[in-house]
């Protein structure tokens, strides 16, 4: 029985958002783009080059701080944070593999965008995140086939209890749609109490 | 419960084995060559530490037929329940080349499932494996991962599968950063400009003592500690101060119950660009000057007053009183492997312990003056070398760092 637990849940996708514990959520037409990105209350601090971020660093940004806030945490603060970082989804970076390489196949082979090049790896996204939210626990992308969510909350619940961070999000994004959970212990506000990972059903975010 | 390396394996620029590369290290020279089979023409550079003799042709990519050498004496020999680690960063990333350049859809057969798929084949395993992929830090991630899952008792067996291969997407993505040194990498020497791009593939086979003791299977080394952590500073570049490889060494420290003094080398990440081993090198100037500074302090005033006579003790503020351990990089030798790096790595650093052998950073002509007293382009010898480091960092800030013991 673990004592870590979920502060917080945050979503989005093409036409939504919610904040799972605080009970709310929001909805957007259809291509009218994401309003969190200009919602000052989640992102008091400009995303610095958010413009230049593929879609997943997009997604993956918006849920975390959906999540965060769920959370009760401050955002854009500035301050560093011993909050780790984990990411999945289905089919890596292959979109932006495919977007630098077909671009630089465009250009004659000559010569690769670096601002593209750096998306080619599956942990940029998260990358970003950690940057903009001062995540320096540990920051890495897993993937179970057919494990979702649950197998990554699984992973962050480990590294809490050994000690590599005092808290995780684990965030589950692609290009179309994303989920951040914040999990951890030691925190008094926002604390749901033991959230009964990794056996329990808690960690199955099933919010859409 | 203690994690012990039972199996190793691993293929390189200096071919196939730890001896032919533990060999290829120790002569001190790159083992970089011209590219052809693509075009370097308009980069910066041309060379690469690319595997020597792969079969070629056939629809397999680069990655598999470097592993499946490794993985064909596993097949059906791993006990049930072991748990399968891939670390890569771009994993069959050649197979979307080839889709792209030839315009003939492959059903995303570049997607590191797929790849994890193809090594679970290979290997006979059924049980869902677990891909993990921090940048050129994977592997030493993926190890450091293996690890935890075995010390909580959650497995008792995980083997670690790394690679990543030369292709002409790295290769221009890193041209396209200017991070690639046309005279080949050098890491830590004074005019170094960049890495050398290379390519390897290895397997580490995890296990816990007690099973290991219970089927008789060798203890190659045991990975005591590690750490991670992230800069969350730039995308490409290391924080200037190295601070966040500090706290991944000194949670890998605690980890293992050592200090600093007890290490007896580091392989440093060493890529050879100049942010990535200034950073490095603070790095470690703050771990063996802070540690040694509190070892000294927690001493008794006798011993205290016998090392001040050495002048140190009263001087250990700034990086003056730095115990410098030997430091060395394999990747003016092998090449920047990137997710195997960490997992090539610590294999030369058992290799290392095992032979009580330092081996020279390759293709390091003028030591920067930061690494003067830690960084040798000689061997060697260091006796009673029982717990070395092994670090790695990466895009995005990544950084991991494993204690190694033997």
């Amino acid at each position: 029985m673990s004592t870590v637990s979920i502060l917080g849940r945050g979503w989005i996708t093409g036409t939504g958002w919610g904040r799972v514990i605080q009970g709310q959520q929001g909805t957007y037409g259809e291509g009218a783009g994401i309003p969190p990105w200009k919602d000052s209350e989640l992102f008091p601090v400009p995303v610095k080059n958010m413009g230049r971020f593929d879609a997943v660093a997009r997604m993956t940004l918006c849920a975390c701080a959906l999540a965060m806030r769920d959370a009760g945490w401050a955002l854009g603060d500035g301050v560093k944070r011993d909050v780790g970082l984990i990411g999945t989804n289905e089919e890596g970076c292959l979109a932006a593999n495919k977007a630098y390489f077909q671009d630089y196949l465009s250009g004659g082979r000559v010569l690769a965008r670096a601002n593209l090049f750096v998306y080619t790896l599956p942990s940029s996204p998260l990358a970003e995140a950690a940057i903009h939210f001062g995540f320096q626990g540990p920051m890495l992308y897993s993937a179970q086939p057919g494990g979702g969510l649950t197998g990554l909350l699984e992973m962050a619940t480990m590294m809490i209890e050994g000690g590599d961070a005092s808290g995780m999000v684990a965030v589950q994004a692609d290009a179309r749609e994303a989920v951040a959970v914040v999990l951890g212990n030691g925190w008094e506000d926002g604390c749901l109490g033991e959230a009964s990972l990794p056996e329990g059903k808690n960690g199955n975010c099933e919010l859409y | 419960m203690k994690v012990v390396v039972v199996q190793q394996d691993l293929v390189t620029a200096w071919g196939r084995g730890m001896d032919a590369c533990w060999a290829g290290l120790l002569s001190g020279g790159p083992a970089f060559t011209e590219v052809t089979r693509f075009s370097t023409k308009a980069f910066q550079a041309h060379l690469a530490a690319q595997i020597p003799g792969l079969p070629e042709g056939g629809d397999a990519s680069r990655v598999m037929r470097m592993l499946t050498p490794l993985l064909a004496p596993l097949a059906g020999t791993l006990p049930e329940g072991t748990l399968i680690l891939l670390a890569t960063t771009t994993g069959e990333v050649e197979l979307l080349e080839r889709e792209l350049l030839s315009g003939a859809p492959s059903g995303d057969q570049s997607r590191l499932d797929v790849l994890l798929g193809r090594i679970q084949s290979t290997l006979g395993v059924t049980e869902p494996g677990r891909i993990i992929s921090a940048a050129c830090a994977s592997s030493s991630v993926a190890i450091a991962h293996g690890a935890a899952l075995i010390a909580s008792g959650k497995r008792d067996s995980v083997l670690v599968v790394a690679c990543d291969a030369v292709t002409e997407f790295i290769y221009a993505g890193f041209a396209s950063l200017m991070a690639l040194d046309p005279e080949g990498a050098r890491p830590f020497d004074k005019a170094r400009k960049g890495l050398t791009a290379g390519e390897a593939a290895g397997t580490v086979w995890l296990m816990s003592e007690e099973r290991a003791r219970r089927e008789n299977r060798p203890s190659l080394g045991e990975v005591a500690g590690w750490g991670m952590s992230c800069d969350a500073n730039h995308m490409t570049g290391p924080s200037r101060d190295g601070g966040g490889l500090v706290r991944a060494i000194e949670k890998a420290l605690q980890r293992a119950g050592l200090n600093a003094a007890d290490i007896g080398s580091v392989s440093a990440h060493g890529t050879g660009t100049p942010y990535n081993d200034s950073m490095e090198l603070k790095a470690f100037q703050t771990v063996f000057t802070s540690q040694v500074d509190r070892d000294l302090r927690a001493r008794s005033d006798a011993a205290r007053r016998s090392a001040s006579t050495s002048g140190c003790l009263d001087d250990c503020e700034g990086v003056s009183c730095a115990q410098p351990v030997p430091v060395y990089s394999v990747k003016g030798s092998l090449g920047h492997t990137m997710g195997a790096a960490g997992l090539v790595e610590m294999m030369v650093a058992l290799k290392s312990m095992e032979q009580q052998v330092v081996p020279p950073s390759a293709n390091l002509h003028e030591v920067d003056p930061e690494a003067v007293g830690w960084v040798s382009q000689h061997e060697v010898k260091v006796d009673g070398m029982n717990a070395v480091l092994s670090t790695n960092s990466g895009f995005g800030g990544v950084n991991a760092a494993l204690v190694l013991k033997s």
